[in-house]
């Protein structure tokens, strides 16, 4: 009776919450063919997967130009705006805009200058590191948008001789995989970020400044 | 002047090391400075988790006591050979796992996430930086006297040589240095030792030469007791004895971070594969090598040089100087791993824990590089003027370490009863017990070991006061739980999955379970 009616509660509020627009990047794998590709690769004939949810991932995507000296190039970079993680890019992925569940998108939790500044660090050092020059190059910005990245998060459940439960997020544009140790009770984790709330507010309101130009 | 060039080229090698990880970057968030980023191989953990365990010990302390005890020396090395795969065993897999979900950094630290309580966090610090400071400057003096006999250079200059070179390549590259500069170290350990075994057993005749040359000697240097059966009937000092080196490891916070760093939990089985592959070869040699040596040179003034004075006596200059270079390897990989274990206590478990928990990762690999050259300078000044002996302070730091740790690692890996309450005062009796009963010598009144006597009241302590108060809340026990119930992955799934996503996938991580908890997923 309980479950029923904490199940009936979940529903109403998925029907309930609000769609919101974002740019995500366009997803290169259906749900079907991420099905098939795990299945694939356990080997395991009784290997259930299932997709459960869909994620959208913030990530902060800056373009720049390069110069030093007389040679000008471009770079770009990507910021993960929940973990604060840097990677350069050779090129900029494809997006589209999409109408998605609030729900299923991750609040950003980078200050959006900070970012900036650890994009700018990051391709200075890469540059200089795999060019072997001493010389920095001037960087000027030439774009700035929040892109969110689709994983789809896949519940797996092999009923084989071993049985063994697990959850896997799989990158929707990439096709890479990762293993999600969901399970541990996270009321101390909860509380936590309850206390980020305010943080994360202040940050997506400087977000909404920073894309929209207020801030520039 | 040969010997010299080998112990040079070989510094030189380990220094490159740590200046090639400096430049990959690896080292330079908290995780990356005090774990390698998690991503070191089975092999490379099992040489570092057996070269860090064997210390200047080994060449110095181990020899010392073949040298002096004769056979009964033995049941230290028993307990060795052991040491090594029973850890990565028994504590390597649930350690890794629950280290992982719950994100601690450091052995200490671990403590606190599994018994969630600032006092066990300060207290396990506190003892983990003293003792890892006496250790390393055990180390020093042992690195001192050994540069000194390649180099015939003064003590002080050679301890400044040998700790500079460490604290280069610590300081640099973290623990991904320390890990293949231990890997390295192993290596030239192994070969070393192997030179030294084959050619001072062939100078006594062989095996039968050595027995009959003891025997010749002293008969009760072939026996179980000690010579004279000076330790007859002392069953509490032998099982303190083989404890101490086999058991002892799991208590040990520069040991079984290794366990923490390596790259995947599946990794342990190959792991101890190479850790029995290693200590069959090496553990036995050194005692062998000075049961020759008693024989060979049987009025040696300091016993600790046993080893140094066959490998002068026996090899040519080429090979005498890869036997220094491995006794230098044995010191420079346990007291890199004991300074960074130090430091990472220091800069994690105090400063960032207690000082500035606001503190970035970029502030925490600074802090934390700042404390090896702390530690470093006052190492440095305690091996120059209050040089104490190596076995002496290897065996107490090894007691009140075991005494301290080994109860709250192993029971709070297996048993989720075990509390906070339970776990700090087992860490306070534990720790001492050992030390008054190594200060007050009471091994010798009562023939069992402190470490012994230690690890015995800490356990007590540990099972009776967590059965008498509340147990661990429901968070610590799910935490345990899922660690030890991650299987692993099917087929190649496992294999395939990418390790570059591991950020993105903790914060997912969180996420869901918050909206699990909100009620809007469902997993």
């Amino acid at each position: 009776m309980l479950s029923k009616t904490s199940t009936s509660n979940r529903r109403e509020t998925i029907s309930t919450v609000r769609a919101v627009e974002i740019v995500s990047m366009s997803p290169l794998w259906t749900k079907g063919e991420v099905k098939k590709r795990i299945q694939t690769i356990s080997k395991d004939a009784n290997l259930e997967v299932e997709v459960i949810q869909n994620v959208y991932y913030p990530y902060l995507q800056f373009e720049y130009q390069l110069i030093v000296k007389d040679t000008k190039g471009r770079a770009f970079c990507f910021v993960d705006m929940v973990g604060g993680v840097e990677a350069v890019s050779g090129a900029l992925p494809k997006t589209e805009r999409v109408r998605v569940p609030e729900i299923q998108v991750m609040p950003c939790k980078v200050d959006p200058e900070a970012a900036q500044r650890k994009a700018e660090t990051y391709i200075i050092r890469a540059f200089t590191h795999r060019r072997k020059v001493l010389i920095a190059p001037e960087l000027f910005i030439r774009g700035k948008h929040l892109v969110y990245r689709p994983f789809f998060i896949l519940k797996c459940d092999s009923y084989g001789k071993k049985k063994v439960k697990f959850h896997l997020m799989f990158d929707a544009v990439s096709g890479q995989y990762q293993r999600l140790p969901l399970g541990v009770s996270t009321k101390v984790e909860a509380t936590a970020s309850k206390q980020r709330v305010a943080q994360v507010r202040g940050v997506k309101e400087k977000l909404r400044k920073v894309i929209t130009g207020e801030l520039q | 002047m040969l010997s010299i060039a080998v112990v040079i080229i070989y510094m030189l090698v380990v220094l490159g090391i740590g200046i090639y990880v400096r430049r990959r970057g690896i080292a330079e968030t908290g995780e990356g400075y005090l774990l390698g980023e998690r991503r070191i191989g089975p092999c490379v953990t099992a040489f570092t988790h057996q070269s860090t365990s064997m210390s200047g010990y080994m060449f110095l302390g181990a020899g010392s006591m073949a040298y002096q005890t004769g056979i009964y020396s033995l049941w230290f090395g028993a307990g060795d050979v052991w040491g090594g795969p029973l850890d990565l065993s028994i504590v390597g897999r649930r350690l890794r796992r629950f280290t992982k979900l719950t994100g601690a950094l450091t052995s200490i630290e671990f403590l606190e996430k599994r018994y969630p309580m600032p006092a066990v966090r300060w207290f396990g610090a506190i003892v983990c930086v003293l003792c890892m400071w006496l250790y390393v400057t055990a180390q020093a003096v042992a690195a001192g006297k050994g540069l000194g006999i390649v180099t015939g250079l003064p003590y002080i200059a050679c301890v400044v040589i040998g700790l500079a070179v460490i604290v280069t390549y610590t300081f640099l590259g973290g623990y991904y240095a320390v890990a293949w500069t231990d890997f390295l170290q192993g290596i030239v350990m192994l070969i070393g030792i192997q030179a030294i075994l084959w050619s001072a057993i062939a100078a006594v005749g062989g095996v039968s030469g050595l027995v009959s040359g003891l025997a010749a000697k002293d008969i009760t240097l072939l026996g179980v007791w000690g010579p004279g059966n000076m330790y007859k009937g002392m069953w509490g000092l032998v099982i303190g004895a083989v404890l101490l080196w086999s058991i002892g490891y799991m208590g040990w916070p520069h040991v079984i971070v290794r366990n923490m760093a390596i790259d995947k939990a599946s990794d342990l089985r190959p792991a101890v594969m190479w850790s029995w592959f290693y200590n069959c070869l090496f553990v036995i040699s050194p005692y062998i090598v000075a049961f020759c040596t008693i024989i060979l040179l049987p009025a040696l003034v300091d016993p600790e040089m046993a080893i140094f004075e066959t490998a002068q006596l026996l090899l040519p200059a080429v090979v005498f100087g890869i036997v220094m270079a491995a006794v230098m390897a044995a010191i420079m990989s346990t007291a890199d791993s004991l300074l960074l274990q130090g430091a990472s206590s220091i800069a994690r478990d105090i400063y960032q824990r207690f000082i500035n928990p606001k503190a970035t990762e970029k502030r925490l690999v600074y802090v934390t590089r700042l404390a090896v050259a702390g530690m470093a300078i006052v190492t440095l000044i305690l091996a120059i003027t209050r040089p104490p002996a190596v076995f002496a302070a290897v065996v107490f730091v090894s007691d009140v370490l075991m005494a301290a740790f080994l109860p709250v690692v192993v029971l709070g890996l297996y048993w989720a009863r075990v509390n906070k309450y339970g776990a700090i005062s087992s860490m306070v009796v534990g720790t001492i017990v050992a030390m008054v009963w190594t200060l007050a010598d009471l091994a010798v009144v009562t023939a069992i070991s402190s470490g012994l006597m230690g690890i015995i009241c800490s356990a007590v302590v540990l099972i009776v006061v967590s059965l008498v108060t509340p147990p661990p809340s429901k968070e610590v026990v799910a935490a345990l739980e899922l660690a030890t119930s991650l299987e692993p992955l099917p087929g190649g799934i496992e294999k395939k999955s990418e390790k570059t996503l591991a950020p993105e996938a903790k914060c997912v991580t969180a996420f869901i379970q918050e909206r699990v908890l909100e009620g809007a997923f469902a997993v």
